[in-house]
């Protein structure tokens, strides 16, 4: 089974019919549900994805998101890693070497630390 | 038959050849037609609109050749006169009537016949089976066929199709003599490989006709036939997985089976309900919730196609077939196709709703460029 790291821009593409990457973002997250690959993702993003649903989409769409996300971290699908301060560190880092948004900087220390491909509808990993 | 084994077994496809329009096909068989085309402007016209398969206007411009018939030699008369009538039968065949298509390729034949073309006599023979296998007459099909292909051995089409109707008469062994005759001319022929490979299935030479299935399918990945097919060897060689595989392709191309995918459903709902069955046996139930959402995500999109019934004739078919012990393992799996959750389902009704909601010309990339 593939092991990838995955920013919020999957989760929301494959959400959003009419963006450029939906088709794209629709079938990693078939993979993912088929147990073909697992997401490892920063709990940032679980909290970026239901931010931006609830200002962009409404609240109650934020929540069946966050229920439909929970049944795949409870089924192992998805693993959500909880960063320490060393791993912060690290991110912050990166955000300043790179010039790099947050959650940019904290998806990539994720995939460097676990040696995992980065991946993203919004760049190449 | 193995212990787990449900007696029910779907059957190796075979697909005829579209053989397209008598008069085009004779354009190409019959040389000497093509000959005169070449000098006579309405035949041309008429050679014109059949590429551009215009048989209404290639019927109404032989209706003006057949009155000036007496304008040309004997010679070419007799090659013209079957051409006009295997339009005229054309034209009535693409309008339904198929009494009416009969009588006129049959005259075309026999003018054909009369005017020694051979080769224009087997176009005509191979229609009347197209003809005769579209009203359910095998046995009359298999002797048009017959005779087309001993006036011409080298007729691709007609020889494939005597083999199709080889193969739905029970005589799979003859129909891979008539494949093997058609791949003789044309070796590269994907159709030829598959109706062979379906033929090797009734006989029951798995090997045999996994080869000739893989040449199939390196030419176009996704031919539904041979996926299908070849699925129907990796259950009888015991590689479930491999089946499963080969139906999920052919399910992509479903409509381009001979029998718009009937058999692919029976076969595709034997495998799964004994691979649950199995599962659920051996108390694997994380493995049971997967492949029972792999079961609902079909079932729902069968029912979206109309053919919802396919699946609940096939969970019948298979029922009465089970023994004691999977019938206690299929009600555990009839509870878990009412509880187990589809999250993709879930995630596909939210799709519907963030969409509608979703600020026109805002792309997910320049949301997130802004955010944080």
């Amino acid at each position: 089974m593939r092991e990838e790291v995955v920013d919020t821009s999957v989760f929301l593409s494959s959400l959003v019919a009419d963006d450029e990457k939906h088709n794209e973002a629709i079938a990693l997250m078939e993979e993912m549900d088929k147990e073909e690959t697992i997401f490892h993702v920063p709990s940032l993003v679980i909290l970026e994805i239901i931010a931006t649903l609830s200002r962009l989409a409404g609240v109650e769409e934020a929540r069946e998101a966050k229920n439909v996300i929970d049944f795949w971290i409870d089924r192992g699908k998805i693993k959500v890693h909880h960063f320490d301060l060393k791993q912060m560190d690290e991110a912050v880092e990166i955000a300043l070497n790179r010039r790099l948004h947050l959650a940019d900087a904290v998806v990539i220390q994720l995939a460097e630390e676990r040696g995992l491909p980065l991946i993203s509808m919004m760049r190449k990993s | 038959m193995g212990k787990d084994k449900n007696p029910f077994e779907a059957t190796s496809l075979a697909k005829y050849n579209p053989v397209g329009n008598a008069a085009r096909q004779a354009l190409v068989w019959s040389p000497e037609i093509s000959v005169i085309a070449e000098s006579e402007p309405l035949l041309m016209e008429i050679k014109n609109m059949l590429d551009d398969k215009d048989i209404s206007g290639a019927n109404e411009r032989a209706k003006d050749v057949l009155e000036s018939l007496k304008k040309i030699g004997k010679k070419e008369r007799k090659i013209v006169r079957p051409f006009l009538m295997l339009i005229s039968g054309d034209f009535k065949s693409e309008a339904g009537l198929h009494d009416d298509a009969e009588a006129m390729y049959s005259e075309a034949a026999k003018e054909a016949k009369k005017g020694g073309d051979k080769l224009m006599f087997s176009v005509a023979q191979c229609f009347l089976g197209m003809n005769m296998w579209s009203r359910g007459k095998l046995d009359d099909a298999l002797k048009y066929f017959d005779q087309a292909v001993k006036n011409n051995n080298r007729y691709v089409q007609a020889l494939i199709n005597k083999g199709v109707a080889l193969i739905e008469k029970d005589k799979a062994k003859k129909a891979v003599a008539e494949f093997d005759k058609a791949l003789k001319v044309d070796m590269n022929n994907s159709l030829a490989w598959v109706n062979k490979g379906a033929a090797l299935i009734r006989i029951g030479k798995y090997k045999d006709a996994l080869t000739f299935l893989e040449m199939a399918l390196a030419a176009n990945r996704s031919n539904a036939l041979a996926s299908y097919n070849k699925g129907l060897i990796m259950e009888q060689i015991k590689k479930p997985n491999d089946a499963a595989a080969c139906y999920e392709v052919a399910f992509d191309s479903k409509d381009e089976l001979p029998d718009n995918g009937e058999q692919l459903y029976f076969a595709w709902v034997n495998l799964m309900l004994t691979a649950v069955l199995k599962t659920i046996a051996s108390n694997d139930m994380k493995k049971a919730d997967k492949l029972i959402l792999d079961f609902k995500r079909l079932t729902a999109s069968a029912a979206s196609d109309g053919v919802g019934d396919r699946i609940d004739d096939a969970i019948e078919i298979y029922k009465s077939n089970m023994n004691k012990k999977q019938k206690e393992h299929f009600s555990v799996f009839e509870y878990k196709m009412q509880t187990v959750q589809d999250a993709m389902v879930l995630w596909g009704a939210l799709r519907d709703w963030v969409s509608r909601k979703w600020p026109d010309d805002l792309t997910v990339a320049k949301v997130l460029k802004g955010a944080l």
